[in-house]
């Protein structure tokens, strides 16, 4: 679930809806991405920094394409 | 095109900083505390130290602030004295961009260099290639003389394992017009003489070292005294955010506006005019016509390509229209220009109607600042409703397929200029002699408007949403109900 909150859009969020482009095709099937209105960790102290995606439960903080790429990879191999 | 990079979150991480001191009026007490609180003393540094870090900080809170950074006479001022500089003033230049010269000066002038790749090998290709003899050969390796060399990159080319490289300076390497230079301390230098005000530069810098002076205490100095403020918001606003332009326009009243308008409004006079015009220059014998709602381009025309001044439409742009309305029906108010990018931010300084300028990304941090997620805001129903021809002007073909659509009685034959680089600038200064299509579109950024230095959405989700908003909206020849 990729944040599309303005806070997390205006840091770096914004390139992350993207995302679906750049899963490998094999791995399209097995990952559903959906975007959300603010997921309410960017006004938390001390969650980390926007912008933030949810994949199955974690939140990952300042992701990035690549980032996310892993987390990815990593959870669907547990 | 990835559009964002870290450089441009500290700059968004800072506009969202002082707008937040800014809407509890705390910015002169506090924003000398905001480069202590960006850059930690217990935190790694990116420069040198975390002073440096800190020190470049501040010089961007200069521009944010409004300030060009070389007006500072005093190295000692703190940030608090120029708040109350910033409050008081009543005007500011037209130079729109500053070079934070603390955060430039890193980067080498323009060469080829030999990596450590290089196997000293016994062909020696890039020696016998080099026209100018600048290679010299010691411990093993090649090494350039940079004396001698004059960048042709032969040797790159020549060398089998890749071992030379091409050093840019990468804002001179995209400024369309060789307006930015290093000077005599190796620190870029924008001549406003050449100067287009693309802001190519300023995305192109790795350290973030060009920046545009913003409107932001302005604006906010003139809601407290009490002025009406008005927003004028640019088409290609539609694509940003993911969001859609009703709940962007309701955002605005939220951030304290109280009226909101979109320029594709004076975009339908200005397809209109400019359909008229077209066939009018024709009749008369011209061979061609080019627009000249993007200031990026008539700048150039005006700076760089004279020749290609009587061919430039005459019919004032979509911004110009929608604020001669916004004016005439609010004549006391504070009429804030929300824009796309730097050259809009110039435009905005010469047109009589408006006042300031409000880009994408500062509306962004203040949207952020409110804790406002534009998701939730309730979209905000009725109001006027642009056509989609005139919508359509954010990207880039969209002014020529409006202009095509509304001309009678001539065939509009269009040639896009889809972003000014060095080539597109050839292609320009070739056509009063070189006589293209009747119609040239010009648009100063790659995609168009949705491709400006300010904005945040990738230009292709953006041209998604603007292609969404034309969908609801009214066929440009379709009869219209005043309202
Ligand atoms: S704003 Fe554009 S024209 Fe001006 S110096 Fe930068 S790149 Fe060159
Ligand atoms: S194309 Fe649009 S965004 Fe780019 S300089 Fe021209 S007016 Fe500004
Ligand atoms: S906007 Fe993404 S968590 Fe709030």
């Amino acid at each position: 679930m990729i944040c599309a909150g303005t806070h997390c859009y205006l840091m770096g969020g914004a390139e992350l809806q993207l995302f679906h482009e750049y899963l490998p095709v094999h791995l399209r099937d097995h990952v559903m991405v959906t975007g959300s209105p603010c997921l309410g960790v960017c006004d938390c102290e001390g969650s980390g920094k926007p912008p933030f995606v949810m994949v199955n439960g974690r939140t990952i903080e300042q992701a990035t394409i690549q980032s996310l790429l892993e987390v990815v990879k990593e959870e669907l191999e547990n | 095109m990835s559009v964002t990079n870290n450089a441009m979150i500290i700059r968004r991480d800072l506009l969202t900083r002082i707008i937040k001191l800014m809407e509890k009026e705390e910015l002169e007490k506090k924003i000398d505390r905001i480069p202590l609180e960006v850059r930690p003393r217990n935190e790694a540094s990116v420069r040198c130290c975390v002073h440096k870090d800190r020190a470049v900080l501040k010089y961007k809170l200069m521009a944010i602030l409004g300030f060009n950074i070389g007006d500072e006479t005093d190295e000692l001022t703190p940030l608090s004295d120029y708040v109350r500089m910033a409050y008081e003033r009543r005007s500011q230049s037209d130079v729109v961009l500053t070079v934070v010269d603390e955060a430039c000066s890193s980067c080498r002038q323009t060469s080829y260099e030999v990596s450590n790749l290089c196997r000293g090998c016994v062909a020696r290709p890039c020696i016998n290639n080099c026209p100018k003899d600048a290679i010299r050969f010691f411990n093993g390796q090649a090494h350039i003389d940079h004396k001698a060399c004059v960048n042709c990159g032969k040797c790159l080319k020549m060398c089998p394992f890749h071992a030379i490289v091409y050093m840019p300076v990468p804002c001179e390497e995209v400024c369309p017009v060789n307006a930015i230079k290093k000077n005599d301390k190796g620190v870029e230098y924008i001549d406003p003489a050449k100067c287009i005000n693309c802001g190519k530069c300023m995305v192109a810098c790795p350290f973030g070292a060009i920046m545009e002076k913003s409107n932001l205490v302005d604006i906010f100095r003139n809601k407290i005294e009490g002025r009406e403020l008005v927003a004028l918001l640019a088409p290609a606003i539609a694509g940003q955010f993911g969001s859609d332009i009703q709940r962007i326009r309701s955002s605005f009243h939220r951030l304290g506006f109280d009226h909101v308008y979109e320029v594709a409004e004076g975009a339908e006079q200005t397809i209109h005019h400019e359909a008229a015009e077209l066939k009018e220059r024709l009749e008369e014998g011209q061979p061609f016509m080019t627009t000249s709602c993007c200031p990026g381009y008539t700048s150039l025309v005006e700076k760089h390509i004279p020749a290609l001044k009587p061919f430039v439409s005459h019919t004032p742009s979509p911004m110009h229209y929608t604020a001669k309305k916004a004016r005439e029906e609010h004549p006391e108010a504070c009429i804030v220009f929300v824009s796309p990018c730097s050259a809009k931010r110039w435009e905005v300084c010469h047109d009589p109607y408006t006042d300031y300028t409000l880009s994408f990304e500062e509306y962004g941090a203040w949207l952020v600042a409110r804790q406002l997620d534009l998701n939730t805001i309730e979209p905000l129903e009725g109001g006027y409703t642009p056509a989609a021809e005139a919508r359509g002007f954010a990207a880039s073909g969209g002014v020529a397929t409006a202009v095509k659509k509304v001309a009678e009685g001539v065939t509009v034959n269009e040639t896009l200029i889809n972003g000014i680089d060095k080539a597109a600038l050839r292609q320009l200064k070739g056509m009063p002699q070189n006589h293209p299509h009747n119609f040239v579109e010009v648009m100063t950024c790659e995609n168009g408007c949705i491709g400006g230095c300010n904005v945040i959405s990738n230009p292709r989700l953006a041209a998604r949403k603007i292609q969404e908003a034309m969908k609801d909206a009214p066929d440009i020849l379709a009869e219209k109900e005043v309202c």
